[in-house]
């Protein structure tokens, strides 16, 4: 249904020769691949995890993570798409550890399914997507991004993945480890608990 | 009347061929609009911007961090280098041994080509310095001095195992180029012996060299 997003550049070859020269440890190099993409993993990482902080801390990882693998990039695919994947496959095992480490603040998928409001997010209101962090963008917008980061951490990845991303369910479910079933159940949940945040 | 539920409409939203007109949602105004209430949502999320400026601090700490981890790696790499360099050493101490051996065949005469490379002056002992040796000898001795003079200063940064292994390994070598110097002095005319010995003198430098590497590394 949805697009999927469509790669930064299509010069596969100047990606390629940038990606060699960053990996052989051209600074220069691995920053315009960083400038290039920084705006996109950035984006996913605030999404995905609903913290500015933990999503600095996620972007800066996934860069590393990119910077330790460029050499192993053939220019199969596109390095946006490359990099893009990198960064979701992080940001989904960043949340799994987290899951576990606390238990106490997340309940398991089964119970969040049963859940009928959104649960209140734990994150300081500081670390919340700001008008500052949206710029020009419409009072809607901000209301989503808001209502987004509020959303409980499963149903937030499957609509980020999904209905921002552009993801088909069969993927999301290979990514994230679970049943297709339960990734649209979860996207279900998310949207009805967006609609309901949104209408308040 | 019975309505849709949120997660039947929110499948339906996922479709582009659903006939409104149709069925209960031709019906039912509050499913139709739940219907394109999720829709809008959709279009929504798929409106939201694909980028979100980092905080300048991201690059800062992602260079500092890459430069950290480029700094591991070359030290990973040293060590990589230096326990291959080990086991060359191993290679190489294989090749003294054998060359030892070849050595005692050589005296003994039991090999076909120890008797090829025989020749009719009997091995004297002790050495001589004859001028194949001296030359030899200027070309390693005092390279081999001085890394030795380094490596005793270092020696306290390399672990006791390894100062273990590198005196072992120097010993088999001295014990081998003693053996080579021995054979040379007394067939100095015999290039394979110079080849022999400045084999043997190359691999104590080049064990030299890594262990006085190692130890400025770590």
């Amino acid at each position: 249904m949805t697009a999927r997003p469509q790669l930064v550049s299509d010069d596969r070859a100047g990606e390629l020769s940038l990606a060699r020269r960053a990996a052989a440890g051209d600074e220069a190099a691995f920053e315009q691949l960083y400038r290039a993409h920084a705006g996109r993993v950035f984006a996913l990482c605030v999404r995905m995890s609903g913290s500015r902080q933990r999503a600095t801390e996620l972007t800066q990882d996934v860069f590393v993570h990119v910077w330790e693998r460029l050499d192993k990039w053939r220019g199969e695919s596109a390095l946006s798409s490359w990099i893009y994947r990198v960064a979701v496959n992080l940001v989904l095992s960043n949340a799994r550890g987290e899951q576990r480490r606390q238990k106490h603040e997340i309940t398991d998928a089964d119970e969040r399914m049963t859940h009928d409001d959104a649960r209140p997010t734990t994150r300081a209101d500081e670390r919340r997507i700001t008008h500052a962090d949206v710029g020009r963008r419409t009072e809607e917008a901000i209301d989503l991004e808001r209502a987004i980061a509020a959303l409980p951490p499963g149903a937030r990845a499957v609509f980020v993945l999904h209905d921002v991303e552009g993801y088909q369910h069969d993927e999301i479910a290979r990514m994230m480890g679970t049943a297709e079933g339960t990734c649209r159940a979860q996207l279900h949940r998310a949207r009805k608990l967006l609609i309901e945040a949104l209408d308040r | 009347m019975t309505h849709l539920s949120f997660d039947q409409l929110s499948e339906l939203a996922e479709r582009a061929d659903v006939d409104v007109t149709a069925g209960h949602l031709a019906e039912c105004a509050e499913c139709r609009a739940t219907l394109e209430r999720i829709r809008g949502l959709v279009r929504a999320a798929r409106d939201l911007p694909r980028d979100i400026e980092p905080p300048a601090e991201v690059w800062a700490a992602l260079r500092d961090r890459v430069a950290g981890e480029r700094g591991r790696r070359s030290v990973v790499h040293v060590r990589r280098w230096w326990h291959n360099g080990w086991l060359a050493t191993a290679a190489a101490v294989v090749l003294v041994l054998g060359t030892a051996t070849f050595m005692a065949a050589l005296a003994r005469g039991k090999s076909a080509k120890a008797k090829a490379m025989m020749v009719a002056t009997p091995p004297q002992a002790p050495p001589r310095s004859t001028p194949a040796l001296l030359a030899v000898d200027r070309n390693y001795v005092a390279t081999i001095r001085e890394l030795r003079e380094a490596l005793a200063t270092q020696r306290s940064e390399l672990s006791p195992g390894t100062v273990a292994t590198l005196e072992r390994s120097l010993r088999v070598i001295d014990a081998a180029i003693a053996e080579a110097r021995t054979a040379l002095a007394a067939d100095p005319a015999n290039q394979a012996l110079v080849d022999i010995l400045a084999g043997h003198y190359a691999h104590e430098v080049d064990l030299l060299q890594r262990a006085t590497e190692l130890s400025s590394s770590d």
